[in-house]
């Protein structure tokens, strides 16, 4: 058999097999509901994704064409300082969250980088505008990690999809259709042979 | 006064780059013709050292630092030049800007582990010439406030707040400790001299204290800074602004009442109000040279030194901008527009 099954051509397999394509439809159905809301939800989140890459990159180049000029005028050995002394300030936690069932990480800053009474003049705007820009960064790898994951589970469920409209549905319904046209010609053939029978004792009764 | 030492100091500064040579080198498309054109000025001597050793090849490091030595040459030729002791202790007491920069560079080091490279600190023999073997002993930030802690000039501020900085392992409050003990010694250095023509570099380093206390207060309105750590930082002897009107400006709750306690530098705090800061330290730097620029007089005055030093102090910045323009391929007009020279 094409997908696996012993078939026998009997009611109780029959009985068993229409359940099996009973349960395998409902499957069917949650899993195309899914796979809609999993595109709706990808299409969401590629949106937004768009968006935060869009307004990073035009707040990127306005800082750096900032840092560029202040870096002109305090020159290196202040930035140098306050760059080595900056270390380990930013500490995340990464969260598991489910959208349809699939586990996407929800990153939450528990400590951001400390502006207040850390930096001076200048230095204290970048990193200002910085720390800013990191909360974009780490939604920005937030989105993008639950995009893949989304698309990797998107296709997976596709296949199943698809695998269970084309083929495994048609199938299991075929081998029912098989075995219930097997199970009427043996209906068939014992109402015949039971009439047959029947008209043999009628003809011996008669004698 | 020294006469012979101001003339000497005309004459070095007529070796300063100036701004024909600037739009020249701004059209230079690598680091190999910014050298070249480098070596037809003052900088020959520390670029042939690298020109030698490295034949055609230049790194951006290389050249920085022959930039740098020349600076590092200028001013000690400039403090070797001065036999009167009072002018020499002046401008000794002036260059600790600089042994500033390098007790933060090491400071930072040290927040990160790391052991601070002495090639890349200035090193002034000047101030105190076991400074190097002293940087060489400190293995810890706490090494560094023990030994600034002994120090006769940078001990007064840091001794109430040492602990702050050695818990939040805090350069900010490091800094600031250390400026205001650098400022506020250096008028006390000034005020003791009978130097003619020594209240002209005093209303300089007055402006300079204005602005610096003016980016200072603004921190606790616009950044949220604590206001008793800045009022402790405030530093004394400004020009324009008083200290309960700075004190006042910290404890401003309203923009109002901020730009009225600072008013003479509006224009600065508006900017900083806006997270302009760039902008902001431009304007405080147009300030700076416009006071600066009034030393620049043809007569045999001493305030025509503390031009020269800055002036040395701004080409090294604004060569140091160029190299990494013109390393990272910034279009000559953007470079320009960065430059303190056509500021």
């Amino acid at each position: 058999m094409a997908i696996g099954l012993r078939a026998r051509p009997t009611r109780g397999f029959l009985l068993e097999l229409k359940k099996k394509i009973q349960i395998t439809e409902e499957g069917y159905r949650i899993l195309s509901h899914k796979r809609d809301e999993l595109v709706s939800k990808l299409r969401e989140l590629l949106e937004l994704l768009r968006a935060i890459r869009k307004d990073i990159l035009k707040k990127f180049q306005e800082i750096l064409k900032d840092f560029r000029n202040g870096y002109a005028l305090i020159g290196p050995e202040e930035i140098l300082a306050y760059t080595l002394s900056t270390k380990g300030k930013l500490d995340i936690q990464i969260l598991p969250t489910s959208v349809m069932g699939v586990i996407a990480p929800k990153v939450k800053a528990r400590k951001n980088v400390e502006i207040k009474n850390s930096f001076p003049p200048l230095i204290r705007q970048f990193a200002y505008y910085m720390s800013e820009i990191l909360q974009d960064l780490i939604k920005l790898g937030e989105i993008e990690t639950g995009v893949e994951i989304i698309a990797n589970d998107l296709e997976r469920t596709n296949r199943t999809v698809n695998a269970l409209e084309k083929i495994i549905i048609p199938q299991l319904k075929a081998i029912a259709k098989h075995i219930q046209d097997l199970i009427e010609e043996e209906d068939l053939e014992e109402f015949t042979r039971i009439k047959m029978v029947r008209n043999i004792i009628v003809r011996r009764r008669e004698k | 006064m020294s006469t012979h030492l101001v003339v000497r100091v005309h004459g070095l500064s007529t070796r300063l780059l100036t701004p024909q040579f600037y739009h020249s080198i701004l059209l230079a498309p690598d680091l190999k013709s910014f050298v070249d054109t480098l070596f037809r000025t003052d900088y020959r001597d520390t670029l042939e050292k690298i020109k030698s050793e490295r034949m055609n090849v230049y790194s951006s490091d290389a050249i920085r630092e022959a930039i740098r030595e020349k600076f590092r040459m200028r001013m000690n030729l400039l403090i070797s030049l001065m036999m009167e002791k009072d002018v020499a202790e002046v401008f000794i007491d002036y260059l600790r800007r600089y042994e500033i920069l390098d007790l933060l560079k090491v400071a930072g080091y040290l927040i990160s582990g790391r052991k601070p490279p002495l090639n890349d600190l200035f090193l002034f023999t000047f101030f105190d010439s076991n400074f190097k073997q002293k940087v060489e002993k400190i293995r810890s930030l706490k090494d560094l406030i023990d030994y600034l802690l002994t120090h006769k000039i940078y001990s007064r501020t840091l001794k109430d707040l040492s602990s702050l900085v050695l818990e939040f392992q805090n350069l900010f409050i490091l800094e600031m400790s250390l400026k205001k003990d650098y400022y506020e010694h250096l008028m006390s250095t000034l005020g003791a001299k009978e130097i003619p023509g020594i209240n002209r570099l005093e209303r300089v380093i007055k402006a300079e204290i204005d602005l610096e206390n003016c980016f200072i207060t603004t921190a606790s309105y616009v950044y949220g800074y604590d206001a008793n750590l800045l009022e402790q930082l405030l530093i004394r002897h400004p020009l324009k602004l008083s200290l309960p009107n700075l004190k006042q400006a910290i404890r401003s709750t309203t923009l109002i009442a901020l730009f009225n306690a600072l008013y003479p530098y509006r224009n600065i705090v508006e900017l900083v109000t806006k997270k302009k800061e760039t902008e902001a330290k431009k304007e405080a730097l147009k300030i700076l040279k416009r006071e600066i620029s009034r030393l620049k007089i043809p007569g045999i005055d001493i305030g025509y030194i503390l031009y020269y030093i800055r002036a040395c102090e701004w080409e090294k910045t604004d060569l140091e901008t160029l190299l990494y323009g013109i390393l990272y391929r910034a279009s000559p007009e953007e470079m320009k527009a960065q430059l303190i020279t056509f500021l």
